[in-house]
């Protein structure tokens, strides 16, 4: 039996499809859970998804509302016994006003937050692509990628600055090695981003690092790694299709080759390792789609 | 005048025409004696005051066309490809087929001109939303939308209000593709001072259906039918919307901030999800049903029309629809466009289960007070329509009376053309050295970069796209998962050539939209078109209407449907009028095309992006002389140049297009850009920009050069053409190809590693440019149209 994975619907997000079908393509049984059931009905699933849109009208701050949701009590219980859960943009806006990321070893909250973006001579929404590159940590959604691989993924949001209130540290977060994606500057890991100096300033100019996050980062997670936070959409680069046909680096250079070679525009693109990962850590050993 | 819905008009209303189109002026409609003459005759009594309302919108020109139906029927509508032609809420064409269900992509194309400039946010995001609901009751899944703007540059208005209104218009489509889920596949965007006065806001929104699952706008037959309201409660807003777009917006008018609707495009994200919910259980329980969105009119257009089309009559009861706590008089409860409805017609036996999908399913109001489903009426054999208010009646008479529309024959007189395309124009005096004109004419707004627009757009959601917009001069998607085939979508329309010649005009956004499409290799399938232009009192002006008609048909019956005798079809569309100052000066007459292309094979798109040093630059099309309306005439003021219109082949455009989209499907093109606006010089250009390894090019002007003499005709004219990167391997079987269809295809330059463009002529070197430079100026210059300045957009420094 596949693993069975909740992608939870609050009203208002709108990435349910294609979240769905990368879960599908990793060999895993997504299930759509509507707002309106009961949080009963989570009981049965072994990972939770939250995708991107905006839950209830972004109403108060992005997430805020949908935080104070049922499901997200149930959710919290679940991932404590270290059940996998995935928030991807405004998903990811969800945990982080939940408490669930990057909470701290007692659970409580370390006063992080999704601020909006933070850009030279512009604000609000921005959409392009970015690099982003995987740190090491013992996050369950990395467990495909290589440490230091370069990782290109759609960013479409208007508050996505990870940062931590004044009073604290942005240190303590990555001293715990919190941060497994971090903007990058380009197509290949150009200057070594090893041990990442503790300040919060970004290390990345604008547009690598797309809206002033603390330490780069574009995806945050929990102690233990099995809540993660993530700005970008893996799901929009989920196969080789999606990926632009000129896009600077490794994997543009593979969407190039693709079009004379014929090697299927079906395959797996740079997201699918996310969700190749949750599936091996649900014990899903023969993956639908290769990597 | 009462305001009672319900009050019958006495006799002696009606004796006198002209005063009660006065009176009725006063309370906002637009009836002229002509029509109150014709109104009393056809209903053969006096009129109740909601029946009035209700043909002051449906008789407006937005809702009935009546200056302009019979010129619209010119237009090739029929070819193999096309399943549902003008008529219904969007047209609808064969796209594919992929584990044996046959899908087809259905395409709508809407105007919000005059409400995005009295309220910009709030207009050019209905202005979305009509348009997405359009295509989505035709059962479709919505999967992206284009917009096409024309800003003023604040000559006349200031520059500070043009750019708030540039923002502003910009924040609304934004604000509603993004939340509600519809990814933006591209557009364009023209600053001209004509547009001062009156923004164009035009939007083309594409959706999927399965081909045996499109749901009509019609009644499905004689039957007991429940009409269920679906969506927000009904309230004051936009109330007179559509007559309201068919007016001039005279100053103290555009306080008329009522008449301009509020979107939400969270409800209609939730709407959409239990919309798709009742179609599943429809389907599944086999229930016959239809739907239409309720757009201009309100109620009573939308329920009119569904049951007249289906042959069926219908008792409204408009005391049962849900709608907002403050009072409102019945006629306007009928007529107002209240955004983010839907109008569902169900089997009377399975209302209930119908209205349950929204008020438990998907509770609604808890998430918008007020919002939810009702039944607002049941459908009657006898082909009445009527409306009551508890035991008033406000509307009794034939649907068809209603749905019968008005001809208004205008007066037209046709300009004569005063285009001045000679083929060699006087010489341009070159005054300043190309590089420099070059990293002027990039940081102009007409050409830089639309990044800084569209960034602001979500491309990617849904996960359907290929090639986002701004990397290609098409968008394509992949709307079916797994399958081959795919579409592509992208607009076309120049207004300074409308100023010239309306006809010609017209013929070059069908050619320009079609280029666009077959640059990403897709084969052109089927066109919509928005008619922006002056009044229709206006005999020029209508005189231009009737030219661009003629513009539009000859092209697309030149281009065709490659494969079949049949032309490229125009499947729906859209006519705005009235766009103009407060002094009567109409826009620059602008229609707008957008052309849907069909991918065979995703794999073999391609894109400008320039890909590996030392292919060969290829260019196909006319010998280039002609400065004849390009940016440089304008830009370098060369007096009537600046106000012609380049010559068009047709016969040779077809057969340029039929040649280059070969050469793209069987591979033997590794890049390829439409040459438009900024001439040869930009498109070079743009090619480079988008390279992922910072290529540069070296290219000989003479090889493309009319006149040997004139370097600066050469590389600003903007004569139709294509620019393509060919594999050296490749060229010889392209050149004997293109000699067989005689389509000249010029070897002009080479790809090279340094991030520099390079002009030579043969034996000696002209000039270069540092790419990183114009790239820089190119990626910024769209900027200063959203700072903070008095100073009009595009103004020479």
């Amino acid at each position: 039996m596949k693993p069975r994975v909740a992608v939870l619907q609050f009203p208002g997000v709108n990435c349910e499809a294609e979240s769905e079908r990368a879960l599908s393509s990793a060999g895993l049984a997504p299930e759509r859970v509507p707002w309106t059931a009961p949080a009963a009905a989570l009981e049965k699933f072994d990972a939770f998804l939250l995708p991107g849109g905006f839950s209830y009208q972004d109403r108060v701050r992005a997430g805020a509302i949908a935080a104070r949701h049922a499901f997200v009590d149930t959710v919290r219980e679940r991932a404590a016994r270290g059940v996998p859960v995935l928030g991807l943009c405004n998903g990811a806006q969800v945990l982080v006003e939940a408490g669930l990321v990057p909470a701290t070893r007692a659970g409580e909250n370390l006063g992080a937050a999704l601020a909006p973006n933070r850009m030279p001579g512009r604000s609000g929404y921005l959409a392009r692509w970015v690099f982003l590159r995987v740190e090491e940590s013992p996050c369950v959604f990395t467990q495909a990628y290589a440490p230091g691989e370069i990782v290109p993924l759609p960013m479409a949001h208007g508050e996505g600055r990870f940062v931590v209130h004044p009073s604290q540290d942005w240190s303590e977060i990555e001293s715990t090695r919190r941060v497994p994606f971090r903007y990058d500057a380009g197509a290949e890991a150009s200057q070594a981003n090893q041990g990442h100096d503790r300040t919060s300033e970004p290390r990345m100019p604008f547009p690598s690092n797309p809206n002033a996050s603390f330490g780069d980062a574009a995806g945050v997670m929990n102690a233990r790694g099995n809540v993660l936070a993530l700005m970008p959409h893996p799901e929009r680069a989920q196969s080789l299709a999606q990926v632009p046909l000129d896009l600077a680096g490794a994997w543009g250079e593979r969407r190039r080759r693709a079009r004379l070679a014929g090697e299927s525009l079906w395959s797996a693109g740079p997201g699918a390792g996310i969700f190749l990962s949750l599936a091996y850590a649900l014990g899903v050993r023969e993956a639908a789609v290769a990597r | 005048m009462s305001t009672d819905g319900s009050l019958l008009l006495e006799e002696h209303d009606f004796a006198d025409p002209e005063a009660l189109s006065q009176r009725l002026l006063a309370a906002g409609l637009h009836l002229d004696p002509y029509e109150i003459r014709l109104a009393r005759e056809r209903f053969g009594r006096p009129l109740r005051w909601a029946e009035i309302v209700c043909l002051d919108i449906l008789w407006s020109e937005h809702c009935s066309y009546k200056s302009t139906r019979p010129l619209l029927g010119r237009l090739p509508t029929e070819a193999p490809q096309v399943i549902l032609g003008p008529g219904e809420d969007a047209g609808v064409v064969t796209l594919g087929e992929h584990e044996g269900k046959r899908y087809a992509a259905v395409i709508g194309h809407e105007s919000h001109n005059h409400p995005s400039q009295v309220v910009p946010y709030e207009g050019a995001a209905t202005g979305v939303g009509g348009i997405v609901r359009d295509v989505a009751c035709m059962g479709a899944h919505v999967v992206g939308t284009l917009d096409g703007l024309r800003f003023g540059t604040g000559e006349r208005k200031g520059g500070a209000r043009t750019r708030e209104i540039v923002r502003e218009v910009v924040a609304g489509i934004a604000d509603y593709g993004n939340a509600l889920g519809v990814p933006n596949l591209g557009g364009d965007v023209v600053f001209d001072g004509g547009f001062d006065a009156n923004c164009l806001v035009n939007v083309v929104c594409v959706g999927v259906v399965e081909a045996d699952k499109i749901v009509r706008s019609r009644v499905p037959g004689p039957g007991d039918w429940a009409f269920v309201l679906a969506g927000k409660p009904t309230d004051a807003s936009g109330f007179g919307g559509a007559s309201f777009a068919s007016t001039v917006l005279s100053d103290e008018e555009s306080e008329r901030r009522g008449a301009v609707q509020l979107a939400d495009p969270f409800l209609l994200r939730v709407l959409t999800v239990a919309n798709e919910a009742l179609l599943d259980r429809a389907r599944r329980e086999g229930w016959p049903i239809a739907c239409k969105d309720l757009g201009a009119g309100g109620i009573a257009c939308a329920t009119v029309e569904l049951a007249d089309s289906g042959g069926v009559g219908v008792d409204i009861m408009l005391d049962q629809a849900h709608r907002a706590r403050d009072p409102l008089p019945p006629w306007v409860l009928l007529c107002s466009e209240t955004q983010e409805r839907y109008c569902w017609i169900v089997p009377w036996e399975v209302r209930e289960q119908a209205v349950a999908v929204f008020n438990e399913t998907y509770q609604l109001a808890d998430l918008y007070p007020g919002a939810g489903a009702s039944v607002i009426g049941r459908s009657r054999a006898d082909g009445t329509y009527r409306v009551t208010w508890g035991d008033e009646v406000l509307v009794e008479c034939p649907a068809s009376l209603l749905t019968e529309g008005i001809r208004c024959p205008r007066a037209s007189v046709r300009r004569p053309a005063r285009t001045s395309n000679g083929h060699h124009a006087a010489s341009a005096p070159v005054t300043r050295p190309m590089p420099e004109l070059i990293l002027e004419a990039l940081a102009d707004p007409a050409l830089a970069s639309r990044a800084f627009l569209f960034e602001r757009y979500d491309p990617d959601v849904q996960g359907n796209t290929v090639v986002r917009r701004g990397d290609a001069d098409a968008a394509v998607l992949a709307p079916v998962a797994g399958a081959r085939w795919g579409l592509a979508v992208a607009l076309g329309g120049n207004p300074w050539y409308g100023l010239a010649d309306a006809r010609l005009a017209a013929a070059h956004a069908v050619c320009e939209a079609a280029r666009n499409v077959i640059a990403v290799g897709a084969q052109p399938w089927c066109l919509t078109d928005c008619l922006n232009f002056g009044s229709a009192l206006d005999p020029l002006v209508m005189g231009d209407f009737e030219s661009a008609i003629d513009g539009l048909g000859e092209a697309a019956r030149a281009l065709g449907t490659e494969g079949f005798e049949a032309p490229l079809p125009f499947v729906s569309g859209n006519v705005s009028l009235y766009n103009q100052d407060e002094s009567g000066n109409a826009i620059p007459p602008s229609p707008i095309v957008a052309c849907l292309g069909r991918v065979e094979d995703l794999a073999r798109v391609i894109t400008p992006g320039l890909k590996r040093a030392k292919h060969v630059l290829v260019y196909v099309g006319p010998p280039r002389g002609d400065l004849a309306g390009s940016h440089h005439a304008r830009f370098a003021g060369l007096g009537a140049l600046a106000h012609g219109v380049p010559a068009l082949d047709l016969a040779a455009e077809r057969a340029r297009q039929r040649a280059v989209l070969s050469w793209i499907v069987r591979g033997w093109a590794e890049a390829a850009h439409d040459v438009g606006e900024g001439g040869l010089v930009v498109a070079a250009m743009e090619m480079a920009f988008a390279s992922a390894d910072g290529l540069g090019l070296v290219i000989e002007w003479p090889a493309f050069a009319a006149d040997a003499g004139n370097e600066t005709a050469a590389w600003w004219s903007e004569e139709p053409g294509f620019l393509l990167e060919v594999a050296p391997a490749r060229l010889p079987d392209l050149l004997r190809d293109g000699l067989a269809r005689d389509v000249g295809a010029i070897p002009i330059g080479q790809v090279s590693a340094e991030n520099l463009f390079r002009a030579r002529q043969p034996g000696h070197e002209d000039w270069q440019l540092e790419l990183a430079a114009a790239h820089g100026a190119w990626r910024d210059g769209l900027a200063q149209a959203w700072e903070l300045s008095e100073e009009p957009i595009g103004a020479r420094p």
